[in-house]
This record gives C-alpha cells, structure tokens and sequence, in this order.
C-alpha cells in the first residue's frame, strides 16, 4: 500500500496513480475511502498530496502557505498564471489554489488550460478570489473549478475544503 | 337691363299698342290676363302720368336687381377665394364649401390619372371606390366627370399638393373659366408659403436630428462615466478585500498557534501591521480622489513660490533617502517660480512622485534627483530615477486609476495604485499637465507642468 516509501521522494501523482491502478484490484480504492484509515494516515503518507497556491499577494501566498504546509501537504508557489503554469508542469499538484484577478492571464484562464491538459485530470481547482458576484461564480464553475471560494476566507473552511479534495477528489 | 324690360313694357310698348301696331288688349286686362301686370298700373300702383309710372318702376327693379345681382356675385368671389386659401381640407370637408362651379366639365379618366399621379395608385383606386359606394354610381361607364367627383379630387389633392396646386392642376383638365390675376397671385403666394414653410420643416428636421445625436453622445459618455464608476467601486472593493484577507488569515493562524517560535509570530503580525497600513492609506487616498473631483471641496487657490515647495518635500524626503542609501539631489535653476495654485495639494502631487521615485529606484544603487526650471512660460518640476523605468504600452496605462506594473517574479509592488492618477487630477486643476519619459531599463522621470503667474515678470534662464 505505501509503495513509495522505498524512494528518497515522493513519486509524482501521476505516475502513482498509474502505478496503483497497474498494482491491484481495488485495495487501493477502499483505502482512500475509508475514514478510518484516512484519519489514521501517517505523515508520509500525507507528503504525496500536493498544492500549488496562486495569487500575485505575497501575503496571502504566506498566510495560504503555513496552513497547506500544517496540514502536511508539499505546496508550491506561483505569484502568476504563466508561472503556476509552469510550475504543474514539473510537479502536477492534487489541489490548485487559484486567485482570479491576477495580472496578464487570470484565474479562469489558468483553469481552462488546466483542464484541457489531460495530464492534470486528477487536479482539482479551488478558486479563491475577491470577485463574489453570482455570474464570477457560475463562471468559476463552468471553467472547470471544483470549490469557489471568496477573500476575505475562513481558515478552517479552506482547510477542510482542501482536506475533503485531497481525500475524495 | 331688367330697368330697361320693365320701362320698356310700361311705356313704348302700350304707346306701340294704342298706335295699332300689335294687340292692345294686355292694357286693359294685363299680360296673360293678369290684372297685376297691366302697363299703366303695375302691381296696382296707378299712376295718371305714363312716363312718371315707367320710370319709377323701371328704377326700381333695375335698383333691386342690381343690388341682389351685386350681393351674390360678391359672396361667390368670397367663398372662391377662401376656397383658395384653405390648406387643411379637413376643416371645410363637411359641405358647407359650396360653392357653385356651374360649367365645370372634366374627363373621368383625366381625374383618375391626376389622382394617380400623386395619391398612388392604391390611394386613388381606394379614393373612387369610396366615391362609387357614396354616389352609387360606376365610373367605367360614366365618361364626363360630374361636380361631386370634381370636388372629392380637388379635397383630396389640395390635402396632398396643397389647394392653390389643386387648382392649377385640375384647371388644365377642367374646362372652367380662366383663373383670375388675384387667384394667380394667390396661388403664387400660396406656394411661395408652401415651399418656406417645407424649408422650415427641413430646417428643423436636421437640428431635431443635430440635437438627437447630441443627446446620444452625452448618454453615451454617462454610461461610460456610470461605467466608469462601477469599475472603480470593484476595482477599490477588490483593492480592499486583498489585504483584509492577509489580515485575517494570518490573525487566525497567530492567534491559533499559540505555539509559533517568536520570529514567525513577529513576521506575520509585522505583515498585519502592513497590511493595515495599507488599508488606510487606501481609505484615504480614495477619499482623497473623490474630494479632488467633486467640485464641493473648494480649493484655496493662491499665488505662491514653487521653490519653497520643492525644497520643502526634497528636505522631507531625505532622511528616507538617506536611510535606504539612496543618492539623492535637487537641482534649482535660477528664476521666479511664482505660480497660482493650492499649496497642499501641489504638495501631495510632488510627494506622490517622489514616494514612486524612491519605491522604484535601483535596489542597490538607488539615484534619485529633483529639478525645478522654467521652459515655455511653464514651471517644471522634475522627478528622476534609476529604475527599472516603463515600457511604451504602460507608459499610456499608468495614470489610470489602479494601474501597477507588475513585476512578474515578485508580485505587485506595494501602493494602491492610485498615486499618480491623484498627481495627474491635481495638475488638471492647475491648468497644467504631469508627463513621462522613461525607456524600459533606464529609469523614469516625471514632469509636472504649471503655468506661471505673470509671464512678463519673469526672465527666462534658457
């Protein structure tokens, strides 16, 4: 079940998610949705989920940054769409954290991008944004966004929103 | 003529008769053997004398024939002539414009091809059918054109053509008298008045359509300024909620670990702390715009020294250069910068591009430098660095309320982006202009341009 405990790092997702569906029927899958086991799970365990937080404030990415990394995740940074971009290609992330209004391409751009890429399949997208309209939330949605989330946010809310994505999908 | 019949029956004739020439019976027992009538005494009235009772009745009925011959020739002439005049057939169409046009004669088929001609061809067809229903006639049997329809064509053309063009037209088919010279002229009047009167309509067509294109653009400019409006509320909206995220995130994060090392506590709270800041200042450089464009705020408008000024913020500033080891200088060319303007708020303008000078300035080795002198009649205070300067395309965008040039690797600098889009409404008030030269890599200098006071007193130094 742990078989990437063997290595110095972590596989990436992908190639896991590869490996599992290769390695065996279906124990894989009950693991992920038993509760017991999901409360129970080890530090390295936790260390495979991965987040790329995006936002062009340094502070929030700060603020954004200590909670994933409490929670045990690996987190990634990018400060733009261009650089979050770049930054899935060398490691694809389970959960993006998107802000919207960015400079040069926004966050429903990244989005798009994100799912026509079929290596991102398995990212799930929250955006985290200022613009709280109804219409900027359908748009989330449409774009390809699982959980639409508006600033000023709940720290735990984020947090449990991000923790049920990384155990569910 | 009826004078003469009448003098003529009472006198000659009886004279003619007693002389045997024709039957003299009539003056015993009047013509036809009415008694009223006979010669010598006429309706009654005897009269010993002959030629006294020829003459009296011969003067009177020429005078009553006269008279009642006179008044209706009068009020024929009367009605023609307001016939003439009418323009809104509607208002004599019920019938009591009669007047008698007792030899007029035209060709059915010559109506219809008038009536053609300018009603339509559906109009026209609608027009005889009403005709042939009303007077239960069929017209493709009757050749000569009766009065009735005479009349409906002139009413319905004088409604499209006008009365006096009516006329004309509908003489030339019409075998009628021939027109007057005052019904001529009439005529000519009239469509002299028709033509000035559709020149008028012209006239007022194209300013209604002058004035509908003014409305349009005015409208169109408040919806650009109402839109205009909206982005700013979002856009300042937006600016706002950023900062209260950091601030209540990191609050949260404080306030739940207790057990944070000292250092990250410091470094989150340092950042609430900024964030805070940043806030405010936001508030009140909002306040600050909105006060600026609203006429409301009266500006205490007075001749004034740019020199002190300038020397003033440069002396402000240069503990903050200094501290940030930043070369600075302030360079004064000699002259009279006696200008009219609101010292405060020149104040601000300047303190806003020299606060940008030092936030954008070479990290390492930061020059900043100040300039006062006069070119072309204006003041000009220059504001320098050594930065990364803008490119061509945000040269145009960065006095747009909001507008930062990102740098891409570091996040947006720290301001509200509000600064020069002040600098640039205060100028505007000045009657002057702020302006910007700088090529990507070579840093960025900023002019504010304000007209002197008094330009004869003063002695150019270029």
């Amino acid at each position: 079940m742990r078989i990437y405990n063997g290595f110095l790092f972590p596989l990436p997702n992908i190639v896991l998610a590869y490996w599992q569906e290769r390695t065996s029927n279906c124990a894989n899958a009950t693991i992920r949705y038993t509760p017991s086991l999901a409360t129970n799970r080890t530090m390295s365990e936790a260390t495979t989920k991965r987040v790329l937080l995006v936002d062009d404030e340094p502070n929030i990415i700060v603020a954004l940054e200590f909670l994933m990394k409490q929670q045990g995740y690996q987190v990634d940074t990018a400060y733009n769409g261009q650089d979050a971009l770049q930054k899935m290609e060398a490691h694809i992330p389970n959960v993006v954290v998107l802000d919207v209004m960015m400079q040069g391409m926004d966050g429903f751009e990244v989005a798009q991008q994100i799912r026509r890429n079929p290596a991102l399949e398995d990212t799930r997208i929250v955006f985290l944004t200022a613009k709280g309209t109804k219409e900027d939330r359908m748009e989330g949605y449409t774009k390809g966004g699982e959980v639409y989330l508006t600033k000023p946010f709940d720290n735990d809310e984020l947090v449990s929103v991000i923790g049920d994505l990384m155990e569910f999908g | 003529m009826s004078g003469f019949l009448v003098w003529a029956y009472c006198l000659p004739l009886p004279t003619l008769a007693e002389g045997g020439l024709i039957s003299s019976e009539f003056i015993e027992r009047g013509l036809w053997g009415i008694s009223a009538l006979k010669p010598y005494a006429l309706f009654g009235l005897e009269d010993p004398n002959h030629v006294s009772h020829g003459a009296f009745w011969s003067l009177l009925i020429n005078t009553l024939v006269y008279v009642g011959v006179s008044l209706n020739s009068k009020q024929n002439a009367l009605e023609i002539r307001q016939a003439d005049l009418f323009v809104d057939f509607y208002k004599y169409r019920d019938g009591s414009n009669t007047y008698e046009v007792v030899k007029r004669q035209a060709k059915v088929s010559d109506i219809q091809t008038l009536l053609t001609r300018f009603l339509g061809q559906r109009k026209s067809q609608a027009i005889l059918k009403v005709y042939e229903r009303r007077y239960n006639t069929d017209l493709s049997k009757i050749h000569i054109a009766n009065e009735d329809l005479i009349k409906i064509a002139e009413t319905y053309l004088a409604g499209a053509i006008g009365a006096a063009s009516t006329k004309i037209l509908l003489h030339s088919i019409v075998k009628e008298d021939p027109i007057s010279l005052e019904e001529m002229f009439n005529i000519l009047e009239q469509t002299q008045e028709i033509m000035q009167y559709s020149r008028k309509l012209e006239q007022k067509s194209k300013e209604l359509e002058a004035t509908t294109q003014q409305l349009q653009a005015v409208n169109e400019q408040l919806k650009e300024l109402d839109q205009l409006k909206a982005d700013f509320i979002n856009t300042v909206t937006h600016e706002l909620r950023t900062p209260i995220t950091s601030i209540k995130a990191l609050a949260k994060i404080v306030f739940d670990n207790p057990e944070l090392p000292q250092e990250e506590q410091a470094r989150y709270l340092s950042i609430i702390v900024n964030e805070s800041e940043r806030i405010s200042r936001l508030v009140s450089q909002v306040l600050d715009l909105e006060k600026i464009q609203s006429l409301k705020d009266q500006w205490e408008m007075e001749p004034m020294n740019l020199k002190g000024l300038v020397e003033e913020a440069y002396s402000n500033f240069k503990p903050l250069m200094d501290e940030h080891q930043i070369t600075h200088k302030c360079t004064i060319e000699p002259g009279t910068y006696q200008v009219y303007g609101a010292r405060d708020r020149l104040m601000q303008a300047l303190v806003n591009l020299i606060g940008n000078a030092i936030k954008f300035c070479n990290q390492e080795n930061g020059q900043v430098s100040l300039l006062l002198k006069i070119k072309n009649q204006d003041a000009i205070i220059q504001v320098a660095d050594n930065g990364v300067g803008i490119s061509k395309e945000n040269q145009s965008l960065i006095f747009e309320k909001f507008a930062q040039v990102t740098d891409s690797q570091m996040g947006k600098p720290k301001g509200s982006g509000l600064g020069l889009s002040i600098t640039s409404e205060i100028m505007e008030r000045h009657n002057g202009t702020v302006s910007l030269e700088s090529k990507l890599g070579h840093g960025a200098t900023f002019s504010m341009h304000i007209p002197l006071l008094d330009s004869s007193s003063q002695n150019d130094p270029d």
